[in-house]
């Protein structure tokens, strides 16, 4: 491949899958917050079942 | 004022076992036929190395926050795109999903079409069946396109696997968000990346392969001076996305509210991209490849996008190659299960927009509407007129319809019901990607400048230049008719009465600059 050509993909590859990568991990690293507010169980309905 | 027992429920709403499955099945929906045939040949020809600078920032200007945005109204409202906007934004806000659903039928009721043609040729891979003229093969023998615009002649060929690809729609749709969309999910993704893989590395071994590579990366530098290039790269990523149209809103109101948000978002949006990215090398690895063996450059290659770039040109090289009929077969395969878990997601919106306002059962809504939409996907695709109303029809549900209803979902959510504060809140609150004014700032003004913009510029092309050569009065009927449909359909869908009040509902959790639902029209309430 051309020098310049390869230097684009490069740049594609780092930042797209580097992105997917490093959100994976920063997800993985801390699923949930510390601590939610409080409420927001499952048994909290309303009329439309939410 | 008293609670009492004998106030009428609908159902639990459903959920996500996890944040896997959500994580999943919203990468499922955002990988697409999309990805695969539209990605590669819009970088090829918009600056190619050089378009990685406008799609890179599209995705982190537009694409990830109105994803978030989407996000955060479906998952604090609870509710389909109809429901979840008219407890934000009333009247208007319920209008404004109505209108998202009618994208989604009017994309549904094509998109099975291209999933049976995928289909058929995943079987015709075996033997190669489309011989010599892919081309013609594709139009003639296989769809029989008619001169006429419109007609009942009904191609076997075409008939059955649509009418199958409906069948397993619907299939997996009724049984449910969990045991349907997840589990479908969770075995085609996986399945999709493998293949994919299978197939980019299989490519990138063929002679002349390299040739494809430095025709997509090598950048023009002179394309990023051209605001159609920057346009381009917005509406990638936008319909890449598979943001604002109802479907991001809709799946994340069935997380549980306990839930992390943004931070699933970035996987999701860096998940979407990267398949692009794999599937420009897949594709230009093999266009690479047939520019060798037909002797010319990459640039004087034709059909290098959408269908003529599956349809045709693919095929034609499969026939090429050594080991071919894999090669065909792993191709039509991820177009299958990409474009299937694709066509979920948008049914899933329509579905969940009668079952909140109707209380329909999800067994009624998917075989009693779903099945009006198959049929009327089977009779106008079935045919032999089909492919000139899809062509038609996706332009104006795309292009006019998705952005606009972006335009006017990011005007009416931030300017006239100003909730910025509130869902920038209610993410930050709950996820551990925190977003605040930089956010509110892309998506109430950077976002609607740019779709407005684009907006403007897709109308005024239109109305110069009869899209595709097509005869202006068909245009007039089935590209405008179409939004004209759609509008209509949403006001008449916003007056109906609901089957249980939408506004009787609390948001959790409790953030600042939150209104209670309801607000817009307290005059009936005696609230205050």
């Amino acid at each position: 491949m051309t020098p310049i050509a390869v230097v684009f993909l490069s740049i594609a590859l780092v930042v797209i899958w580097g992105g997917l990568i490093g959100s994976a991990i920063f997800l993985s690293r801390q699923t949930e917050v510390a601590q939610y507010p409080a409420g927001g169980e499952e048994a909290f309905h309303d009329p439309l079942g939410n | 004022m008293a609670q009492t027992s004998t106030t009428p429920r609908a159902p639990q709403r459903a959920e996500w076992t996890g944040q896997l499955g959500f994580i999943v099945s919203a990468i499922g929906s955002a990988v697409g036929l999309g990805n695969i045939w539209r990605f590669p040949g819009v970088a090829y020809e918009n600056g190619g190395g050089a378009f990685l600078i406008p799609y890179i920032v599209a995705l982190l200007t537009a694409g990830i926050p109105i994803l978030f945005l989407d996000y955060a109204i479906g998952h604090r409202f609870r509710g389909s795109a109809p429901l979840a906007m008219r407890r934000l934004a009333g009247k208007l806000g319920e209008g404004i999903g109505w209108f998202q659903v009618m994208i989604c039928v009017f994309i549904a009721i094509y998109y099975a079409a291209v999933l049976a043609w995928a289909s058929s040729y995943f079987v015709f891979s075996f033997d190669l069946k489309w011989g010599g003229d892919a081309t013609g093969f594709f139009t003639g023998d296989y769809l029989q396109v008619s001169a006429s615009p419109f007609t009942l002649d009904f191609v076997p060929a075409v008939l059955i696997p649509l009418v199958l690809m409906w069948v397993v729609a619907l299939v997996v749709l009724g049984a449910g968000v969990v045991k349907g969309v997840q589990r479908l999910n969770m075995i085609a993704i996986p399945l999709l990346i493998v293949g994919f893989v299978a197939l980019v590395v299989r490519a990138l071994f063929l002679p002349g392969a390299i040739d494809g590579l430095n025709a997509l990366f090598t950048p023009d530098f002179s394309a990023l001076l051209n605001p159609g290039v920057w346009v381009a790269a917005y509406s990638q990523i936008f319909f890449s996305l598979s943001v604002a149209f109802g479907i991001m809103m809709t799946y994340s109101s069935y997380r549980k509210r306990r839930s992390n948000l943004t931070a699933p978002g970035l996987v999701v949006a860096f998940a979407n991209s990267s398949f692009e990215i794999l599937a420009g090398i897949g594709v230009f690895a093999t266009l690479g490849f047939f520019a060798f063996q037909q002797g010319v450059a990459v640039d004087q290659l034709e059909g290098l996008s959408g269908v003529g770039l599956a349809f045709m040109t693919f095929p034609a090289i499969a026939s090429e190659m050594p080991g071919g009929q894999a090669f065909g077969a792993l191709f039509f395969g991820a177009l299958v299960l990409a474009g299937l878990t694709s066509m979920i997601s948008i049914m899933e919106v329509i579905l969940a927009g009668v079952m909140d306002k109707f209380a329909l059962t999800r067994k009624q809504a998917v075989y009693g509407l779903g099945g009006v939409l198959a049929v009327i996907s089977i009779v106008l695709f079935g045919t032999s007129s089909g492919l000139t109303a899809l062509d038609t029809i996706d332009n104006w549900a795309n292009n006019i319809g998705i952005v606009a209803s972006a335009v006017v979902m990011t005007i009416t959510v931030l300017w006239i019901r100003r909730a910025g504060t509130e869902l920038s809140g209610h993410l930050s609150t709950l996820s551990t990607f925190k977003v605040g004014r930089v956010w509110i700032f892309l998506v109430s003004v950077l976002g609607p400048i740019v779709l407005g913009y684009m907006l403007v510029a897709t109308i005024w092309g239109l109305v110069n230049e009869p899209y595709g050569g097509y005869d202006t009065g068909y245009l007039l009927l089935v590209g405008w008719g179409s939004v004209a449909v759609m509008i209509i359909a949403s006001v008449l869908l916003t007056l109906s009465p609901w089957r249980y009040n939408p506004d009787r509902f609390t948001p959790w959790p409790p953030v600042p600059g939150e209104r209670p639902v309801g607000f817009t029209h307290n005059s009936e309430g005696g609230k205050r």
